[in-house]
C-alpha cells in the first residue's frame, strides 16, 4: 500500500517538471536544479544506464508518464502531437492554450478552416461542469470535443451530447488519438459571449471588416458600441471573421513541430521562440552531473 | 524627508523619473529603490534621471524579492556606469544573521555612508548588530516604529532614524474597494520631525509591501488616490461600476476615472498626475492598468513633496 502511495508521490512530482514556470526560469537562470532534484531522489541508479543526458531523462520520465500517469500535461502534448502535428499541419493553424469562453476556460483551442475546443477528462479528473463548459464552448465554437482516457470512452458517451469524443489509446510504445464521436457543426454563435473571448483589438478589426468603420465614439464606449453592432452580423459570416481573426494571434504554432516532443505543450505555452528554443535544447543536451 | 520604499518595477521607476524631472528644486523625497528585475534598461533610465535632478537615493544591494536575490556584484557591476558617488547610499536589508556580512561588504566596498533597514527579525542586541550599527558609515537607520527602546539608542549614538509603516491596505479583490470609498492613510508627514523626533519617516507609498509580480485583467479596476484631508493623509478608491467580467477595461476606467476626476474638482486639489490622468479621460483614452499604478505613486509623491517643502517654508519664515 505504501508504495502505492509513494508511486503517486512520484509520479505528481514528475508531472510537475512539466510547467511553464520552471521552464522560463530555467531560461533566466540556466538553473538545472529543478530536474536535478527529481534524478536524485527517484532515479540516480538508471543514470548512465536509461539516460545520460537531461534531454534523454525528460523523455525517460515522459514515457513512464505515457504509460502510469496521463495527467493534463500528457494529454494537451499529445493534442498537439498527434491531432495538430499528424492531422491538422500546422501551416495554417493556430492553437491556444486556456481559452476564456463565457464562464469557462477551454483547455485548448485550434483554428484552421473551423474552430474547435477541446476540454481534457485525465482519469483524475471530476465531469461536474462538464455540462456547462461544452454549453459555453458550443457558444462560440463550431465544433467542441471531449478527450478523454480510453477506459472512459462509455461514460463519456453518455454525457457529450452534440460534443465531439476523442479517446487517448496506448498503442505498443506510443499514445493515439482515436476519434469516437465526431462533433456536431455549430452554426449559431452567440456574438456577446464572442465580444468577451476576444481582446480589444480583434473585435474592433472584425468590426472593421465587416462595416469598413468603427463606431464614432471614444474608447471607453467601443465595447457597447462594438457588441451591438457585431449582433448584426450574420452567424455564418461570424464564424468566418472570428476564425481569421485568431489565425493572426502571434503564436508558435508553426514552430512546434521542431520542438522536443515531450516539450512541445511547455513551448507552446510559454510562446518559446526559436532563438529561446535553441537555447533551451543546449541546456537540455548537456550531460547530467550531480 | 520622505523615503519611499519602492520596488524597481517599470511603472514605479517610471513615476520616480517623472516626479524628479518635475520636483528637481526643493525635492523632499530620498527614494529607497529594492531592485528586483534581472533586466536593467529601466532602473538604469530612472538612476540618470535621478542624478540629472540631483534627487539623491538609496540602493539596496541584498534585496530579498525578485529576480536580483544573493546578487550583489551583479547589482553593482551593471549599475556601475550609472551609479555615481554623492548621489546615492546604499542600502542593506539587515536580518536575524546578517549583520557580520552587510559589516563586512561596507568596509570592502570603502563606501563612505550606508543606510540599514532593520526587518523585524533583528536582534537589536546583537553583538554583530552592535558592531555593524557602530560603524561611521552607517548614516541612516530604518526600522519599524514600534522598537522604543532601539530608537532612543540610536538617537544616542547620533543616526538618523526613519520609521518604516506599512500604510496601505490591501484588500483582496478590486470590487472590495468598493465598501471603503475612503479611508485614513497616514498622518507621519506631519509629526514624524516635531513629536515623534524622527529625521525620516517611509512606507511602501499606495502599493503593497507584499512583492507581486504580473497579474490577472481584473474585474473591476480601481484608482487609489491620496489627499489632504485637515492633517492627515487620506485615500480614495475610485472603481468601476460595471464589473461582473473582466471585459471592456476602457470602459471600466472611464467609469473609475470620472469619480477621481469629480472628487479632485470637488475638493480644488490637482497635481501633474491628477492632470495627466484628466488627460487621458478627455481623450477618451484608456493608458494601462501599469500607468494607473504609475499615476498613484506619483501623485503621493507629489502630495507629500508639497506638504513637507510648505512646512519647510514655515519654519524658515519663523
Amino acid at each position: 500500500m505504501s508504495s502505492q502511495i509513494n508511486n503517486k508521490d512520484r509520479m505528481r512530482s514528475y508531472a510537475s517538471i512539466f510547467s511553464g514556470a520552471s521552464f522560463a526560469q530555467l531560461l533566466k537562470t540556466d538553473d538545472l536544479d529543478f530536474i536535478t532534484r527529481k534524478i536524485v531522489r527517484y532515479d540516480q541508479h538508471n543514470l548512465g544506464k536509461k539516460f545520460t543526458t537531461y534531454s534523454e531523462y525528460l523523455t525517460y520520465i515522459y514515457n513512464i508518464l505515457t504509460r502510469e500517469y496521463r495527467c493534463e500535461y500528457v494529454y494537451k502534448n499529445e493534442i498537439i502531437n498527434e491531432l495538430l502535428l499528424k492531422n491538422y499541419g500546422t501551416h495554417n493553424t493556430v492553437v491556444i492554450n486556456e481559452f476564456k469562453v463565457g464562464n469557462s476556460v477551454a483547455d485548448m483551442v485550434m483554428f484552421n478552416g473551423i474552430s474547435k475546443a477541446f476540454e481534457i477528462k485525465t482519469e483524475l479528473d471530476s465531469d461536474k461542469r462538464l455540462n456547462g463548459q461544452l454549453a459555453d464552448y458550443r457558444t462560440i465554437f463550431k465544433e467542441s470535443y471531449i478527450v478523454t482516457h480510453e477506459s472512459l470512452v462509455d461514460k463519456y458517451l453518455n454525457l457529450c451530447g452534440k460534443s465531439g469524443l476523442i479517446a487517448i489509446e496506448k498503442h505498443g510504445r506510443s499514445l493515439k488519438m482515436v476519434e469516437i464521436q465526431k462533433a456536431q457543426i455549430e452554426e449559431e454563435i452567440n456574438s456577446d459571449i464572442l465580444m468577451r473571448s476576444l481582446r480589444t483589438n480583434e473585435y474592433k478589426s472584425i468590426i472593421l471588416t465587416y462595416f469598413d468603420t468603427l463606431p464614432n465614439v471614444n474608447s471607453f464606449g467601443m465595447f457597447n458600441a462594438c457588441a451591438e453592432l457585431m449582433r448584426q452580423i450574420p452567424h455564418n459570416e461570424l464564424h468566418k471573421l472570428f476564425i481569421s481573426e485568431l489565425k493572426k494571434r502571434d503564436s508558435n504554432t508553426d514552430f512546434l513541430k521542431n520542438y522536443y516532443k515531450e516539450l512541445r505543450q511547455v513551448c507552446l505555452s510559454m510562446r518559446i521562440n526559436p532563438k529561446d528554443y535553441s537555447e533551451l535544447s543546449y541546456l537540455l543536451s548537456q550531460t547530467i552531473s550531480i | 524627508m520622505y523615503y519611499p520604499y519602492l520596488r524597481g518595477k517599470q511603472f514605479e521607476l517610471l513615476a520616480l523619473r517623472e516626479f524628479a524631472s518635475d520636483y528637481a528644486v526643493n525635492c523632499q523625497v530620498f527614494p529607497i529603490i529594492e531592485p528586483v528585475k534581472s533586466s536593467f534598461n529601466s532602473i538604469k533610465i530612472a538612476i540618470k534621471k535621478l542624478k540629472e535632478n540631483n534627487v539623491s537615493f538609496a540602493l539596496i544591494l541584498n534585496p530579498k524579492k525578485g529576480d536580483l536575490i544573493g546578487k550583489v556584484d551583479t547589482i553593482l557591476s551593471d549599475l556601475n556606469d550609472v551609479l555615481v558617488e554623492g548621489n546615492w547610499i546604499p542600502a542593506y536589508i539587515v536580518e536575524a544573521r546578517n549583520s557580520k556580512g552587510i559589516f563586512d561588504h561596507i568596509q570592502d566596498m570603502k563606501f563612505q555612508s550606508a543606510m540599514l533597514i532593520c526587518n523585524e527579525s533583528v536582534d537589536t542586541n546583537q553583538l554583530e548588530f552592535k558592531q555593524l550599527l557602530g560603524m561611521n558609515q552607517v548614516s541612516k537607520v530604518v526600522f519599524a516604529d514600534s522598537n522604543r527602546s532601539f530608537k532612543r539608542e540610536l538617537a544616542k549614538i547620533g543616526k538618523e532614524t526613519i520609521r518604516l509603516d506599512d500604510k496601505f491596505n490591501v484588500q483582496k479583490r478590486n470590487s472590495d474597494y468598493i465598501s471603503i470609498p475612503e479611508e485614513m492613510f497616514s498622518e507621519e508627514v506631519f509629526y514624524y520631525k516635531t513629536e515623534d523626533g524622527f529625521a525620516g519617516f517611509s512606507d511602501y507609498t499606495v502599493l503593497s509591501s507584499e512583492y507581486i509580480d504580473g497579474g490577472m485583467l481584473p474585474k473591476a479596476l480601481a484608482i487609489h488616490l491620496t489627499y489632504q484631508k485637515h492633517d492627515e493623509i487620506w485615500i480614495r478608491h475610485f472603481v468601476s461600476d460595471t464589473n461582473d467580467d473582466n471585459s471592456d477595461i476602457q470602459g471600466k476606467f472611464g467609469e473609475a476615472a470620472k469619480k477621481a476626476i469629480d472628487f479632485f474638482t470637488e475638493i480644488s486639489y490637482s497635481n501633474q498626475a491628477i492632470e495627466e490622468l484628466k488627460r487621458y479621460y478627455n481623450d477618451g483614452q484608456y493608458p494601462g492598468l501599469g500607468v494607473l499604478k504609475k499615476l498613484s505613486i506619483k501623485s503621493h509623491l507629489e502630495l507629500i513633496n508639497s506638504i513637507l517643502t510648505s512646512t519647510a517654508q514655515q519654519h524658515e519664515n519663523l
